[in-house]
C-alpha cells in the first residue's frame, strides 16, 4: 500500500514458502482487509473465511501473482481477489448484505493502530471517503453498489430500473471524478 | 454489438469489476488489441488500491491471525474449519438460564419428573453427540471444499495471470450463406498458459437443449474447446489450451444438439483458419 515493493519481496519470499513472509504480509493487511470484507458481507464469520481463502490463495499461488503495469500493486490485487471472494460467498448465500444507509456507508472511525503504515492508510481512506462524498448522489450509490455490493451493471440497471446506459455513465463520471482528485495527490507523490 | 469504441465505455466498468462475466471476457479480449484502453485501465487501477480503505474500519475477530495462519501451514490435514471450530465451541459451551439459580427451578421437582428429566438429558447429549459428529463432517467437507478450490486456483488463477499477450486475433466467418452471425477469435498468453477466447453475435436461437460448440482442429481431426449458450444471440467462451495441443490450424464452432457430445453432430456456424499471428 505505501510499501509497494516491500510487499513484492514479501510475495517473492512467500512464493518460496517462507513462513514469516506470509505472517509479515498478513500482519500488514490484516484490519484493511478484513475491514473491507466485513464491509460487503456484514458478517463476522463470513469475513473471516474470506480472509482465510485470500490468504490461502496468496500462499499457494505467491509465484503466479505477477504485478506492475495494468495489473497493479499486490495490495490491488489483494483487495481484487477479496472482493471476489466476498462476492461468491454473498451470491452462495442467495443474499446480499443488509444495504446501510448512504451516509452510514462511507462512515469511518478511527483505528488504534500507529504504524507509519497505518497513519498514512488511514489518511487516503479518509481523503478517498472524502471524494465519495462530493460526488453526487446518483454517482455515490452506483459505486456502493457495483463496488462494495458486487453488483454487475445489469443488476444495478433491472434493480433499480435504471437504463443500462446511465448505469455506465454514472460509473464513468463518478471515477473520472476521483481519478481527478487523486492524479493531483499522485503528481504530489502522496498516491504511491 | 462488438465495436471497439463500444468496448471502450466499458472501461470504468470493467476497473469496477461491474461488467458480467460475457462482457468482462469481450472486453479482456478487446483490451488485449487496444492501446488506449490499457492505458485508461493503467490509470485507473491505483483508484483501486484506495477504494477499499474508504470504509469504517473495524476490529478483526480475537484470534483470527492465529486461525487463519494454522489452516494455511497446515491444510494437507482435513482440520475442522476455524469457523467450523468456533461454532463448536460455542455449543459446548453450557446455556444460560436467564441468571436464575438452578436449585430454586428444581426444587419442587418429584423424583419421577427428575428420573424423566435425567433420561431426557441422555436422549439430548446423544442428540448433540450426533449434531456435533455432524457439524464435525460438515466441517471435514468444507475443508476438503476449501482444499480443492486452492487447487483449482492454483492450477487456473483468474486474478493474476499477469499481462495478456495477444498471440492471434482472428474473424470467424459464418459457414453457410443463411448464418449472419459473425464472431472472433483471440488467442492470448499469460504467464498461465495460452487462452483461447470467443466472442460472437447475431447466433441462430438455441432450441431445447442445443449448445453451440468450439472445435480446435488439426489436420481435420477436431477437438472440444468446450460449449457455451448464448443469450440474444450473442455467447462467448474461454478456454485454456493445454501446451500440447497448441498446434492447431482450424477454429470452428457448430451448432449442437446437445452440450454432451465429443465430436461434432451438428453444422458449423463460424470457422476460420488459425494462422501463427
Amino acid at each position: 500500500m505505501q510499501d509497494p515493493a516491500g510487499d513484492e519481496r514479501l510475495m517473492r519470499r512467500i512464493a518460496g514458502r517462507d513462513n514469516e513472509a506470509l505472517e509479515a504480509l498478513y500482519d500488514r493487511y490484516e484490519r484493511p482487509v478484513y475491514s473491507f470484507v466485513f464491509r460487503m458481507v456484514k458478517d463476522p464469520m463470513a469475513a473471516e473465511e474470506v480472509v482465510q481463502e485470500l490468504f490461502m490463495r496468496i500462499w499457494h499461488s505467491a509465484e503466479r501473482v505477477h504485478t506492475g503495469g495494468s495489473q497493479g500493486k499486490v495490495s490491488t490485487w489483494m483487495f481484487a481477489v477479496a472482493r471476489n471472494l466476498a462476492i461468491d460467498w454473498l451470491r452462495k448465500k442467495g443474499r446480499r448484505p443488509q444495504e446501510t444507509q448512504e451516509e452510514a456507508a462511507w462512515e469511518r472511525v478511527a483505528d488504534g493502530v500507529s504504524t507509519e503504515q497505518a497513519v498514512e492508510r488511514r489518511m487516503l481512506g479518509e481523503e478517498m471517503q472524502q471524494a465519495i462524498g462530493d460526488l453526487n448522489e446518483d454517482q455515490q450509490q452506483v459505486l456502493n453498489w457495483i463496488y462494495f455490493l458486487g453488483y454487475t451493471q445489469q443488476e444495478v440497471a433491472s434493480r433499480e430500473n435504471i437504463p443500462l446506459g446511465t448505469v455506465k455513465s454514472r460509473v464513468r463520471l463518478a471515477l473520472k471524478q476521483l481519478r481527478k482528485r487523486f492524479d493531483h495527490g499522485r503528481k504530489e507523490g502522496a498516491w504511491q | 454489438m462488438m465495436a471497439q469504441h463500444n468496448r471502450c465505455e466499458d472501461v470504468e466498468l470493467y476497473v469496477l469489476g461491474g461488467l458480467e462475466q460475457e462482457d468482462r471476457l469481450a472486453f479482456e479480449a478487446h483490451l488485449a488489441s487496444c492501446v488506449h484502453c490499457k492505458k485508461e485501465v493503467d490509470e485507473l487501477m491505483p483508484l483501486l488500491d484506495t477504494l477499499p480503505l474508504a470504509v469504517q474500519q473495524v476490529d478483526p475477530p480475537e484470534g483470527m491471525k492465529d486461525r487463519v495462519m494454522a489452516r494455511v501451514f497446515d491444510n494437507s490435514k482435513p482440520e475442522l474449519g476455524t469457523v467450523a471450530k468456533r461454532r463448536i465451541q460455542e455449543a459446548e459451551e453450557p446455556p444460560s438460564r436467564d441468571g436464575e439459580p438452578a436449585p430454586t427451578r428444581f426444587r419442587w421437582l418429584t423424583g419421577g419428573l427428575v428420573a424423566m428429566i435425567a433420561g431426557l438429558a441422555v436422549f439430548s447429549g446423544a442428540m448433540v453427540s450426533e449434531v456435533r459428529k455432524m457439524d464435525d463432517q460438515n466441517a471435514q467437507l468444507n475443508a476438503q471444499v476449501a482444499d480443492l478450490k486452492q487447487q483449482l486456483a492454483i492450477s487456473a488463477p483468474t486474478d493474476a495471470t499477469g499481462p495478456l499477450q495477444v498471440e492471434n486475433v482472428v474473424s470467424l466467418d459464418a459457414g453457410t450463406a443463411d448464418i449472419v452471425a459473425r464472431g472472433l477469435a483471440t488467442i492470448v498468453i499469460d504467464s498461465a498458459g495460452t487462452h483461447l477466447i470467443i466472442q460472437a453475435e447475431q447466433l441462430p436461437a438455441l432450441q431445447n437443449e442445443e449448445a453451440f460448440q468450439v472445435w480446435l482442429l488439426k489436420d481435420g481431426q477436431p477437438a472440444s474447446a468446450g460449449t457455451f449458450l448464448t443469450h440474444d444471440g450473442t455467447g462467448a467462451l474461454y478456454h485454456t489450451i493445454a501446451a500440447a495441443e497448441s498446434e492447431y490450424d482450424t477454429i470452428a464452432i457448430t451448432l449442437e444438439p446437445d452440450a454432451q457430445g465429443n465430436e461434432p453432430r451438428g453444422p458449423i456456424v463460424l470457422s476460420a483458419p488459425l494462422t501463427s499471428a
